[in-house]
């Protein structure tokens, strides 16, 4: 299309790159004025700042709870993706090896997950939580995310009855250990599923605001996200000091996207914008 | 499918799966059901059953009958808006040209943060004072600062223009995920014939697209419904209930105000709206399905 006319292509290309920076600004803005005075953000936010100027960042990691509260979230998003994965590859296996009431039967109560979204019921799980004691606790969080553990099954069933099944069924008359045959042979041959679940529940469990508010409270669990919520909420700061919790409490995710956005866009063709 | 004979085997890998998905989704569903026709508060040993009540006050009271509204209206605009946005600018991704990644990387980062940030960045750019963004730039070309989060429908259509920015580049690229797989020779065959670029698009790419609409519509209404962050961290729901959603509204009638009862009676009522468009969606893929056979 635009290898007609090269300086229309040119022109055509700098409107397009004008247009991205808008729909960029509000990032932009973000990351230029946490680097600004409170006074020079208010007098002129678009203007690039006069020097290096870290101070909020400084006033940032004074207020928060940093390291406590990356490690939280890293320690939830790393248990329930691991959960995620390994129980539902598993349970992923028998459901699409065998055909009989119990497996047609479990496909479709594990439909049910994939529609009901885990948010509306809060308040039930609450109750469920209290009788074994997991309020408050990121174990109790970490089995919440794990829960929905539907996606992940569907995924693999599609990866899984599309390899061919000789192999495994001539490795079974032989007498293999069904454990050994399935995490040495089978689990390798799906990684593309395994890596596209990976970062689509990483992202999702990492940026996950409304399930950790609701079962977190005390500042020692909380996540980046409910630091940065709480820093908002409770200290009066200057704006310019929470854009730069903002960016911190962004940067990770940053990383990531940075790091896998190849895989990301591969697993779109994967089928995993259906989660 | 394997011999039968070995699934002994391997029917103890589904009970991790089970249990977990059994105690923490299926029974909150059921307990909603049960709690749904009861006044139960949430800490109270007793609870009486009080039948159908809570569904006839649902359905009476306001906030209910804004937050069903307003989810309504979210979902339509969301999808009205991030349809034709997100098929254009796949075309743009798809185009071939230098700065293509850049532009490719840009539009889809915005799914990247975390909703809760989006909302507060975008609660300073919609701020009703000229230190507002938005104000301050309608400000230097004369107009007065708007309050886009408090005057009629501004703090819904702030909300909703919020998403649309969050979700356009993501559906683009589902867009662009379907667009790349079209095969070159339709194209070919379309350009020996004469066709012009508008003709192309409207009867070749167009119509193989459909699939990726069905697909992209049903995940904005689906995460639509769902919305919770946006609207807690942009908006706080208000002013009043102009901007409350159900799932907020779930949410809240359950924990803060402790009518369990009630909120459970509003869980169920979603359940069926998410089945009815799971259902839709069903059987709007089948009817594809039959049409391509």
């Amino acid at each position: 299309m635009l290898k007609k006319g090269r300086w229309k292509g040119i022109v055509l290309q700098a409107l397009l790159i004008a247009v991205t920076l808008v729909f960029l600004s509000p990032v932009i803005y973000m990351v230029l004025n946490s680097l600004k005075p409170y006074s020079q953000m208010l007098r002129s936010p678009w203007a690039l700042p006069e020097g290096l100027f870290l101070d909020n960042y400084r006033k940032a990691f004074h207020q928060m709870q940093f390291w406590t509260s990356l490690g939280n979230s890293v320690v939830i998003t790393v248990a329930s993706v691991f959960l995620i994965v390994v129980l539902g590859v598993m349970a992923a296996y028998p459901l699409s090896r065998f055909k009989n009431k119990l497996t047609g039967f479990l496909s479709v109560y594990f439909l049910v997950g994939y529609m009901v979204p885990t948010q509306v019921l809060i308040v039930q799980i609450f109750s469920v939580m209290k009788i074994f004691h997991l309020i408050n606790t990121k174990t109790g969080l970490v089995l919440v995310y794990s829960a929905s553990v539907s996606f992940a099954i569907f995924m693999y069933q599609g990866f899984i009855r599309a390899l061919p099944i000789d192999m495994e069924e001539s490795a079974l008359i032989d007498g293999a250990n069904p454990w050994q045959l399935f995490w040495q042979v089978v689990f390798p041959l799906i990684k593309p599923a395994t890596a596209t679940i990976i970062i689509f529940q990483t992202m999702w469990i990492w940026n996950d605001f409304t399930l950790s508010s609701l079962f977190l409270s005390s500042r020692d669990q909380l996540t980046l996200l409910l630091e940065l919520n709480l820093c908002i909420g409770e200290f009066n700061l200057d704006w310019s000091v929470m854009l730069s919790i903002m960016c911190i409490v962004m940067l990770p995710m940053v990383i990531f996207y940075l790091l896998m956005q190849k895989q990301i866009i591969a697993g779109m063709t994967n089928g995993a914008v259906k989660g | 499918m394997l011999n039968s004979r070995f699934f002994k085997k391997f029917a103890p890998f589904m009970i991790g799966a089970f249990v977990l998905y059994t105690a923490l989704l299926i029974v909150p569903i059921l307990l909603s059901f049960a709690y749904s026709f009861t006044n139960w508060d949430g800490y109270s040993r007793n609870a009486d059953f009080v039948g159908l009540k809570n569904y006839m006050k649902i359905f009476r009271s306001a906030p209910m009958l804004a937050a069903l509204k307003n989810s309504f209206i979210f979902c339509f605009f969301n999808v009205l808006v991030i349809t034709p946005l997100a098929v254009a600018l796949s075309l743009v991704f798809n185009a071939n040209f230098k700065a293509r990644n850049f532009v490719r990387s840009a539009f889809f980062f915005t799914s990247v943060p975390s909703v809760l940030i989006i909302g507060y960045i975008f609660q300073l750019f919609f701020g009703p004072t000229e230190n507002g963004v938005l104000n301050a730039l309608l400000g230097k070309i004369g107009v007065d600062p708007i309050r886009w989060l408090s005057a009629g429908i501004l703090p819904m259509v702030s909300v909703i223009a919020a998403n649309v920015w969050r979700l356009t580049g993501w559906h683009a690229c589902i867009y662009l995920a379907r667009l790349q797989g079209i095969s070159e020779e339709y194209y070919e065959a379309a350009k020996i014939d004469g066709a012009s670029r508008w003709n192309v698009f409207r009867y070749i790419t167009l119509p193989l697209l459909a699939p990726a609409v069905t697909i992209s519509t049903m995940l904005i209404i689906i995460d639509g419904l769902k919305i919770y962050a946006l609207p807690y961290s942009f908006t706080g729901g208000g002013p009043g209930y102009k901007t409350t959603f159900m799932t907020q509204l779930i949410i809240k009638t359950g924990i803060g105000e402790k009518k369990v009862g009630r909120s459970s009676a509003m869980a169920v009522v979603f359940f069926v709206i998410i089945m009815v468009v799971s259902l839709i969606q069903l059987y709007f893929s089948r009817k594809r399905e039959d049409e391509i056979c």
